[in-house]
């Protein structure tokens, strides 16, 4: 997913120092001696070389004899009942051990004691004095360095703390916290040291510096110590363990030799004595306290164990703060991606919502630049690369198999043409949005010029001698500075996460769109057809009376008619016919023209106080009477005296016409009845034929725009009459209702309010 | 009665076209027959000897154009009487050529093509009668 840039130094790597074993040398460092021996008996079997110098005894007086020979048989008893036969040893360790010597006495041994290889393993090193109140003095010392952990606001605070700690409860001259990057080179982040040494606060050293092997066992203990790097090893004797026949694991000895190499190294460094506490986090390898003396240095137990237990605090310290700090910082990832999302959600295009923030959208990624293609389109804010640049980059990361989501701090590495627009992108993070349409949004980091501080030339970390690649560590710890170019700063884990989860909330997004777009685009279509339908009714109602016109002039303009001789009743007739299409057109285009004011919210009303709904209804019957004649239909009508309102007359025409003029044309030639009514309150026009009817489908359409129940266009009309009557009866605070049954008739109902509409 | 040669029987839903319509027509010598609908027109044919043309409006209530075409061409007493078409809409190349229409008039109508459609289909009236008089 997703590719890290680190600092790149040479090829060569210390891969021969990789190989070698280094937690099983077969040797111990001298300071000590160590015995192994055989539960329960405790029959000595393999003991280190130099135990002679110790405890007076060589290795043929101890080996094959036991542990009660070595101490005597009371003090041995008194030593079996109270420590041995545990576990863990963990709780006792150290051991006052004495040891009785040549010339009566005894001397006096801090013992150490853990299992391995089936073998209980005793180390022993010599008790330094100690004044009676020195566990007080301890005690102390540990509770004061913990409350001051403990009060560290930052990790880098506490780092600093630890280092000054560590170093006044040690001794050492110098104590770094030394962290390892995600390529394992090391880097000092706080420093306490003795003030005439030269800082090493802020170089960096090489992954090969720490080997694989050596990570691994910094992993597994706490702890290692060299009190003297000019030791000469003590080799255990006999070299395997008799039990298992295989070299003794020294993974969890205290004495336990180190890699020639590594003390090479030390030595090259101009170091006399070392000390490293691992440092954890959520159980792996996060860096070292490391401690450096420039002359041997010595360390009793409890030191040593003082200083496991601050790694400890450190590590478990590290893993909550830097959680708190991540926590933190995704909450506040969080509140952008949400501020993000609502955009979208809000803007009609995704992209404009992606983007309606720059700040929010940059601030996701901390990021200088941004772009998003979509659908074929790119937007950019910030600083980025130019647009056929950032098409480019788009295309290979369509193309070249970078996942779903991508980080690099060094792009130029991975995508040669990015090294023009290392100012503006030498960092990217991005996520693919869809592959085939190369849909991306795309993050930018500038190119970072960043001086890494190498303790050594990084480059030469090996010497190669004869034929055999010979280890040979870095001579020069001279400080050497390396530019580190084309790569921008790292994009951290949170931010390579919001990225990650913001794609999942644009694809939800996305998907919704789509859905909603599907929907849109259907309503479209259908508004399209609704008028393509309009305009096909309309162009085809217009041509009727047209028709007729054109015959009627063309008569009368010579076609066939000599007007001269034509018999008056005949002309007028003519002519009368001539001015009824004249009538129908202009009804036709007020229709469309009430449409359009009516759908732009400009159907304006002519409210007059005194109003008679029955005057205006008779008139309507008076006027259609030709039509009746026509029709056949029977009109029955009881209109009321005195139904007056406050209405707009020409509408309340508009109306009666309407729904006068339906009940001829789907009335069958069957009686009609208009009725017109009232209470105090409302007034009530009722228009009923025993035509066709309408199902209840039908009713509930027919007042919509260009609905008419009667399939096709077999019958004249716009379509328009009952939505126009509706949207007018709504205008004048009314409500239409109808009531029919197929084949039956239908009626319909209008109330209107006598005090007109409410303002 | 008069030559079946020169009657036009005219079926068009809307009064006012129609009559102004069959006047025309009369004035150039036919006899003209009207019906205001699909299903009129065929109770007309089926009592009436075989005019020379018909001339049938294709939106109509009760029995549009199309339909009364279709039900006219599986009847093989009038299947063969020319059709023509009128119409103020749109009409497709292939409905035409499904129902074999003689001929498609747009509304409004362009009055010589009328009137070249009559002289194609109907030998002219002798001496004109009105039409009123003959229906």
């Amino acid at each position: 997913m997703s590719e890290r840039g680190a600092p790149r130094f040479g090829e060569a790597d210390l891969t021969n120092c990789d190989r070698e074993p280094i937690h099983v040398p077969g040797s111990i460092q001298p300071h000590g001696a160590l015995l192994a021996m055989r539960e329960p008996e405790l029959t000595i079997v393999q003991v280190s070389e130099n135990v002679g110098a110790l405890l007076d005894r060589g290795p043929e007086e101890l080996l094959f004899h036991t542990f009660d020979d070595l101490l005597g048989r009371e003090r041995a008893a008194a030593f079996r009942e109270k420590y041995l036969g545990r576990d863990s040893f963990v709780d006792v360790n150290p051991v006052a051990i004495e040891v009785p010597v040549d010339g009566g006495g005894a001397r006096t041994f801090d013992g150490v004691f853990h299992r391995s290889g089936g073998l209980l393993v005793l180390e022993l090193e010599p008790a330094p004095p100690r004044a009676s109140d020195y566990i007080e003095t301890f005690v102390q010392r540990v509770r004061s360095s913990l409350r001051e952990l403990e009060r560290a606001g930052s990790v880098a605070e506490l780092l600093q703390v630890a280092a000054l700690r560590t170093r006044s409860i040690t001794g050492f001259d110098r104590v770094m916290v030394y962290r390892f990057g995600r390529d394992w080179h090391g880097e000092v982040i706080a420093e306490a040291r003795r003030d005439d040494l030269e800082p090493f606060l802020g170089l960096h050293y090489p992954a090969s510096d720490i080997p694989r092997q050596a990570r691994e066992l910094y992993a597994r203990s706490w702890l290692r110590l060299i009190p003297d790097v000019a030791y000469a090893p003590a080799r255990l004797v006999p070299v395997e363990n008799p039990v298992t026949g295989a070299t003794l694991d020294l993974g969890f000895s205290v004495l336990r030799s180190v890699s020639p190499i590594h003390v090479e190294y030390l030595r090259n460094m101009g170091v006399a004595a070392s000390m490293s506490i691992s440092l954890l986090k959520d159980g792996a390898l996060w860096g070292l306290i490391a401690c450096h003396h420039t002359t041997p240095h010595r360390l009793p137990y409890e030191v040593r164990a003082v200083c496991e237990f601050l790694g400890q605090v450190l590590s478990w310290q590290l893993s909550t703060k830097t959680e708190a700090t991540e926590t933190r910082r995704r909450l506040e990832t969080r509140q952008i991606q949400a501020a993000l999302i609502e955009a979208m959600s809000v803007h009609t295009s995704l992209v404009e919502g992606l983007l309606a923030s720059e700040e929010a959208f940059l601030g996701l990624a901390g990021a200088t630049g941004g772009a998003v293609y979509y659908d074929g389109a790119l937007r950019t804010v910030g600083s980025v690369p130019t647009e056929p640049e950032i098409l480019g980059l788009v295309e290979w990361l369509s193309t070249s198999g970078t996942g779903d989501v991508f980080a690099s701090d060094f792009l130029p590495g991975l995508y040669r043409p990015a090294e023009a627009f290392k100012d503006e992108a030498s960092g990217l993070l991005s996520i693919a949005l869809s592959r085939q349409h190369r849909d991306h949004v795309l993050w930018f980091r500038p190119e970072i010029l960043r001086t890494v501080t190498w303790g050594g030339d990084p480059s030469k970390p090996v010497e190669v001698e004869g034929s055999e690649l010979r280890l040979t560590p870095r001579k020069s710890f001279a400080a050497w500075k390396e530019i580190v170019r084309l790569h921008s700063t790292v994009w951290e884990d949170a931010e390579i996460d919001a990225a990650r989860d913001l794609r999942s909330a644009v694809l939800a997004v996305i998907v919704r769109r789509a859905v909603e777009l599907k929907r849109l685009n259907a309503e479209l279509k259908e508004a399209v057809r609704a008028r393509d339908d309009f305009l096909s009714i309309a162009s085809h109602e217009l041509k009727t009376p047209l028709s007729t016109l054109q015959l009627q002039f063309h008569m009368l303009l010579g076609g066939g008619l000599d007007v001269a001789t034509l018999p008056p009743d005949r002309l007028r007739a003519k002519l009368e016919l001539s001015e009824r299409q004249v009538k129908r057109l202009t009804e036709l285009v007020d229709a469309l023209l009430d449409v359009t004011r009516i759908r732009s919210g400009k159907l304006d009303l002519r409210l007059e106080d005194a109003v008679d709904l029955g005057t205006v209804v008779r008139q309507v019957l008076e006027r259609m009477r030709p039509e009746q004649g026509r029709t056949g239909a029977r009109i029955e009508s009881r209109i009321a005296e005195g139904v007056i309102g406050r209405w707009d007359a020409q509408r309340l025409d508009q109306v009666a016409t309407n729904l006068v003029s339906n009940a001829f044309k789907y009335g069958a030639g069957k009686p009609i009845t208009v009725l017109v009514t009232s209470d105090a309150v409302w007034a009530r026009l009722v228009v009923r034929d025993e035509g066709i009817g309408l199902t209840p489908a039908d009713q509930a359409r027919i007042f919509h725009r260009f609905e008419r129940a009667v399939a096709e266009r077999d019958y004249a009309g716009l379509g328009l009459g009952l939505w126009i009557t509706r949207q007018i009866v709504t205008r004048l605070g009314g409500e239409i209702v109808v009531d029919s049954t197929l084949n039956q008739g239908t009626a319909f109902t209008v109330l209107l309010p006598l005090k007109g509409p409410t303002p | 009665m008069t030559a079946p040669g020169r009657w036009v029987l005219l079926v068009e839903d809307d009064a006012d076209l129609r009559s102004s319509l069959a006047e025309l027509i009369a004035t150039w010598g036919y006899f003209v027959a009207e019906a205001t609908n699909g299903l009129e027109a065929l109770a007309w044919l089926d009592s009436h000897p075989q005019p020379a043309l018909l001339l049938v409006d294709l939106a109509m209530p009760v029995l549009n154009g199309l339909r009364f075409r279709e039900r006219q061409l599986v009847d093989p007493r009038i299947a063969s009487i020319p059709t023509v078409a009128m119409t103020a809409g749109r009409i497709l190349a292939d409905q035409v050529e499904a129902l074999r229409f003689q001929g498609v008039l747009s509304k409004p109508l362009d009055v010589p093509l009328l009137l070249t459609t009559l002289q194609q289909h109907c030998a002219p009236a002798g001496d004109a009668l009105h039409p009123g008089e003959l229906r």
